[in-house]
């Protein structure tokens, strides 16, 4: 193959996204994924079709799931013909898997895909306890009934009590995200207020999303929910204010700002695109939302050099911008995912900060500020929840969907994932 | 040390330790005064000439209060020095009002240097102008703490003794803005027994704040936090973890804080202030608004 | 009033004790509380492979706010559904059955012909274990007597068995409706639709709607929640009982509201006349000259939108031990005052285009009684009524309907005895009685605005009875 084709985006499926242990307590990763799947197969009628290949993962993943986005694939009317293969990025993994589909029908290589991304953190692997793990590993390996139960003798009732609950921190510093997020808040001065009101606009921009009806052919109903269950419609300023800090009592005692409004919390969710050549878009008379035309990764040093943990992309964007030609003001839309409110002031900040663009960024002048009013204008994360693996996908075809309503333009897409790592791309039409 | 401007100042140098129980019952002595029409303060300063800063006394004080020990002597904490003094001026003749009954109304503290265990230094308390107050008249004792010659921290203190009617003095105008967006911070726990507590530290052994009983005993329904404590508390939770050389504090005395009780910190940061409530747990109800000013 | 035995068995205690025994347990029905949304909990729907109403119930269910989700035989729903700009989704993944719903819709419009039955199997099959309690099934058909051809016909008549055996099967306060549309009548359901999803209709099960083409001025309310704004109601009768409940639920749903009921009634009337801020009229409508008087106050109000004939009595005798005047008195009373009275009400034109008659039937005048001949000639003469008015009345833009209430808890029947009243209760699909609010609830909805699609119809408030069924 020696051209390089533009990938088109046909459209996108999510299920309503759900705080972790409520609606979809019992639901499985393999369910919500197969559904939201499902819901992308029906809506444009690819029932009995192989597709090239279908990507996705999930963060939090028990091992019996090894091969979760096959299985969904199996469970859904597509052709079981039809490819599919696990990846993980923490919250960079929806974007990346339709990165990874991208590429491949760029080169030819396949017509069509799908990429997709779910998490739950009620239905979360709960692991034995270490040492118990060991000894039951022993136990497994023993090669006579007496050594086994030499080694199941071992075992103390504490064990069971004391099981390894996973959690979203980073191994390398022994700080939660949140704690990671308050210590950039610090570092970059973000108040307390600004992210309040970035946390009450993300969610009155969200119920006005659903009120217009924008997300109806962007999503499937699930366990008989159809709103994202976090979105609080009547939220004020003075229920955010009077949140307390959430993650203070390491990284900054009595002067946290970083609340539970102004984070994300703990979701449930699924989300995929349907990615195809536009020569596949054509013979099967499907949309063309928008392109995928750029996309870019970078990863920061937040362990020896103390860099901001989340502030990846700030340094894949202008890398990216570089490569495209253009400036972070030739946008009509910013999707910049809402991890925390004080994760997107800072990349925002960043971007504006003469030093910390020449310096660390290696660049000639600051990119500058954007145009706040073009920002997560249908909501992002504070408002819809962050099902990590399932983030990706949601932005992807939120941002075809309005880039298609505009009729053309641009937008861009950036998301922080654990690991100091920072995934972001460029929709086009 | 009469000051050349203002007319013959009376200084008084109060030298003996004096024990809690004993500042009491002078104040509760003072209670008999009953005085005329008052239209100014007799001009008094109270003085301890050498007073030696404690770190044991620093350390029961930061425990009550719930500071760290890398937040060295807190900013309030030499308010605790002028206590005598104060009890002093109470139970005096030149004091024209009982000590009790009086409340506090405000407080204003400046630091100008960082204080250390062991520093030698000089108190001074003394009496300041009249305030008119709907409910009361108002007064200011000006307070002032020196290292050798250097002015290292000063406060004013405004008292209100309720229920003096006609007070002189201009009208009490309010120095904190009360419309700031302020966010919750904290919980913040007074329990039943800290105004025992704070009480033993301070020295000051109120009855309003010791048990409900004896605070009934004077006609609350429960014992009331100590207001410096209340204060103290909050700007523990507040200012940095670390010595700060400068800063100042205004604070204003909303309503008591009835123990025990869970009290909210609601709080907005800018780069060289802090605006403060502390309010009540539904967070309705101011209990102190204050401001932290640094450098 | 009170139904100690519904207690009784919805307590822990009695629920054991009354499945130990065998008796029926019934369940607390959903009622409609003001302001509460239409339905609560996503929507079933299902269709032939032919389904030409899926297009307007989609734009309906948009208007209502429901939440919809379609089996994989109904591959046409999502771009319908998603054109009309509502959410929907597949219901169960897999070939597994999706999660529990409020209600089932099925559309058997399309259906020409009696072999074409199997997509109502599936659909129902599929499904009748996922509906939820108090939950709603509609079937849309065509009126069989409009059908093109006679298999047609045939079909349609067919759906009426299949709604009545439904109703009875899934039990658990599960109501099962059957609603004709005539071709071009499509615009007309939405009132229809929005009554019989929410709980409004919680005491309605087993009936047979017909919705035609429009008759007289309508519209859609601008409030759904107020349809009657700025509309006059006459509710006779409005002293007590059912009808002071018509009345109270006429002014929730934004009307003015004139109550009426003889002079001897007067301290219940001007009680709730009172309570809901309405006019009283205290009139014998059994007298020769009440008609008139009626005509004059309606031109005196400046016309009237919405007449409820409910005034009614009963004097039970078996015909054999019955004296002529109890008889006369009956049918004079509760069918030839209604005749007169809307005959000159609709002549006189104080009955405008858009203005709607409902009457109040009795389950006696389908079943007949024992010991109510008179009462139940005069009821079924009330359906008569409407039925052979409706054409007339049309003429003049004016619906007529009639609720035909089963066992109602009220003074009335308070008054009945233990035996009889427990059968009565019990001997129907919800092992309850009704409500009187119930028997308002169906009135306001032929009273709405928007129910210019529906006239001529007779409709039970009965639970589905087994009598007269």
């Amino acid at each position: 193959m020696n051209t390089i084709r533009r990938v088109a985006i046909v459209g996108g499926n999510r299920i309503p996204f759900a705080r972790s242990n409520s609606v979809y307590s019992s639901a499985s990763n393999q369910e919500m994924l197969t559904a939201t799947l499902q819901g992308l197969v029906d809506r444009f009628n690819l029932h009995g079709e192989r597709l090239g290949d279908v990507v996705g993962g999930a963060v939090m993943k028990h091992s019996r799931d090894f091969n979760l986005v096959r299985e969904s694939v199996l469970s859904t009317t597509l052709s079981p013909q039809t490819t599919a293969f696990d990846i993980q990025q923490a919250c960079g993994t929806g974007l990346e898997a339709a990165m990874i589909v991208a590429n491949k029908i760029a080169l030819g290589h396949i017509e069509c895909g799908m990429a997709g991304g779910v998490d739950t953190t009620s239905d979360a692997p709960i692991g034995v306890n270490e040492k118990m793990r060991k000894i039951l590993l022993e136990t497994s390996r023993a090669k006579s009934t007496g050594q086994r139960l030499g080694s199941l003798a071992k075992m103390r009732p504490g064990m069971l009590f004391s099981p390894t609950l996973p959690r979203n921190g980073e191994p390398r510093t022994g700080y939660s995200m949140g704690e990671h997020a308050e210590l950039m808040a610090r570092e970059w001065n973000i108040s307390r207020e600004d992210q309040d009101a970035l946390a009450l606009k993300s969610h009155l921009n969200l119920a006005r999303a659903y009120k217009d009806g924008f997300f109806t052919d962007l999503m499937t109903p699930f366990k008989g929910v159809a709103v994202d269950n976090n979105l609080r419609a009547d939220l004020t300023i003075e229920k955010l204010r009077s949140l307390k800090p959430a993650f203070d009592k390491k990284v900054a005692p009595n002067q946290g700002t970083l609340t539970a409004g102004n984070s994300t919390p703990l979701t449930d969710g699924a989300s995929a695109v349907l990615l195809a050549s536009e020569e596949w878009a054509a013979a099967k008379n499907l949309p063309v939302l928008a392109y995928l035309s750029f996309s870019e990764v970078a990863a920061v040093d937040f362990f020896d050099k103390k860099e901001g943990l989340l502030m990846a992309p700030a340094y894949a964007v202008p890398r990216m911008l570089a490569r495209a030609g253009i400036s972070l003001q030739d946008f009509d839309f910013y999707e910049i995912h809402e991890a925390f409110a004080a994760q997107v002031l800072c990349t925002l900040k960043a971007w504006q900060d003469e030093a910390y663009c020449k310096e660390k960024l290696g660049l000639d002048k600051a990119l500058g500020a954007i145009d706040l009013s073009k920002l997560n204008i249908n909501g992002s994360s504070l408002a819809a929840g962050h099902p990590f693996a399932a983030t990706g996908g949601r932005i992807v075809a939120t941002l075809a969907k309005m880039l298609n309503q505009k009729g053309s333009g641009r937008g861009l897409i950036s998301i922080c994932a654990a690991g100091g790592q920072g995934v972001v791309a460029i929709l086009e039409k | 040390m009469a000051s050349s401007k203002k007319p013959a100042m009376k200084v008084i140098e109060v030298t003996e330790e004096m024990s809690p129980a004993g500042m009491f019952l002078g104040a509760l002595k003072s209670s008999r005064k009953k005085p005329g029409v008052v239209t100014a303060l007799p001009s008094i300063t109270y003085v301890r000439p050498s007073v030696k800063l404690d770190a044991a006394h620093i350390a029961a004080y930061a425990k009550v209060c719930g500071y760290s020990e890398a937040q060295g002597v807190p900013i309030i904490y030499p308010q605790m020095l002028t206590f005598p003094l104060m009890m002093a001026f109470f139970a005096s003749p030149d004091c024209p009002w009982p000590g009790m009954g009086t409340v506090h109304l405000a407080n204003r503290i400046a630091q100008h240097a960082i204080l250390k265990a062991g520093d030698d230094l000089r108190v001074e308390v003394a009496t300041g102008d009249l305030i008119a107050h709907e409910k009361g008249q108002v007064f200011n004792m000006e307070m002032k703490i020196l290292r050798g010659d250097e002015l290292v921290w000063d406060a004013t203190q405004t008292l209100l003794r309720i229920g003096v009617k006609n007070p002189a003095g201009n009208k009490f105008v309010s120095a904190l803005n009360a419309d700031l967006p302020l966010s919750r911070q904290a919980d913040i726990r007074a329990p039943g027994d800290i105004g025992r507590r704070y009480g033993k530290v301070s020295g000051d052994m109120n009855p309003i704040h010791l048990s409900a009983l004896s605070a009934k005993l004077f006609g609350f329904r429960a014992a009331i936090a100590h207001g410096l404590w209340t204060k103290a508390r909050a700007l523990a939770q507040l200012m940095p973890p670390y010595a700060v050389a400068q800063a100042s504090v205004n604070v204003e005395f909303k309503t008591p804080l009835f123990l025990p009780a869970t009290a909210s910190l609601w709080a907005t940061h800018s780069e060289l202030s802090t605006a403060f409530e502390v309010r009540n747990q539904k967070g309705d109800k101011p209990h102190l608004r204050g401001q932290i000013t640094y450098a | 009033m009170n139904d100690s035995y519904l207690n009784f068995a919805n307590s822990a205690v009695g629920a054991k004790l009354a499945d130990a025994l065998g008796l029926p347990k019934p369940i607390v029905l959903d009622r409609y509380k003001e302001g509460q949304p239409v339905i609560k909990g996503s929507l079933l729907i299902g269709g032939g492979s032919d389904a030409p109403l899926l297009p307007t119930l989609a734009k309906i269910f948009k208007s209502i706010g429901v939440q919809t989700v379609a089996p994989r035989h109904l591959p046409q729903w999502l771009p319908l559904a998603n054109q009309a700009g509502l959410m929907s989704g597949r219901w169960g993944v897999d070939d597994q059955p999706g999660e529990k719903v409020k209600a089932l819709v099925f559309d058997a419009t399309g259906l020409t012909d009696s072999t074409q039955s199997d997509a109502l199997y599936q659909f129902f099959h599929d499904a009748a274990r996922s509906v939820l309690p108090c939950g709603r099934v509609i079937i849309f058909g065509r009126p069989p007597e409009k059908c093109a051809n006679p298999r047609q016909a045939t079909i349609q008549r067919a759906l009426e068995g299949l709604t009545r055996s439904l109703a009875k099967e899934l039990k658990r306060a599960i109501a099962v409706q059957l609603v004709y549309v005539a071709e071009g009548a499509e615009d007309q359901l939405e009132s229809t639709v929005r009554f019989l999803l929410s709980p409004r209709s919680t005491y309605v099960s087993a009936q047979v709607i017909r919705v035609g083409l429009p008759v007289g001025a309508g519209g859609t309310p601008s409030d759904w929640n107020k349809p009657l704004a700025g509309k006059k109601v006459l509710v006779t009768g409005a002293s007590r009982g059912i009808g002071a409940s018509i009345a109270e639920v006429m002014v929730r749903e934004g009307a003015t509201v004139i109550c009426l009921d003889v002079p001897q009634a007067q301290p219940g009337l001007n009680e709730i006349a009172a309570k809901l801020g309405a006019t009283a009229i205290e009139l014998d409508i059994g007298a020769a000259d009440a008609p008139q008087k009626l005509v004059d106050a309606a031109k005196a109000d400046g016309g009237w939108d919405v007449i409820v004939h409910n005034a009614g009595i009963t004097r039970d005798k078996t015909i054999a031990n019955m004296k002529e005047r109890f008889w006369q008195m009956v049918m004079n009373v509760n069918l030839s005052t209604q005749e007169r009275i809307n005959d000159a009400l609709v002549e006189s034109g104080v009955l405008k285009s858009g203005a709607r008659i409902v009457c109040v039937s009795s389950i006696s005048g389908i079943a007949g009684n024992m010991g109510q001949t008179n009462y139940a000639l005069s009821k079924a003469g009330v359906i008569g009524m409407v039925q052979s008015t409706a054409p007339v009345f049309a003429k003049h833009g004016v619906t007529i309907n009639a609720v035909a209430p089963g066992f109602i808890e009220t003074q009335m029947t308070a008054a009945i005895p233990f035996a009889m009243r427990e059968a009565g209760r019990r001997m129907n699909s919800m092992s309850q009685g009704g409500l009187p609010v119930d028997v308002a609830e169906a009135i306001v909805w032929f009273a709405n605005p928007a129910s210019s699609g529906l006239t001529g119809n007779v409709v039970r408030v009965c639970g589905q009875s087994l009598i007269g069924a």
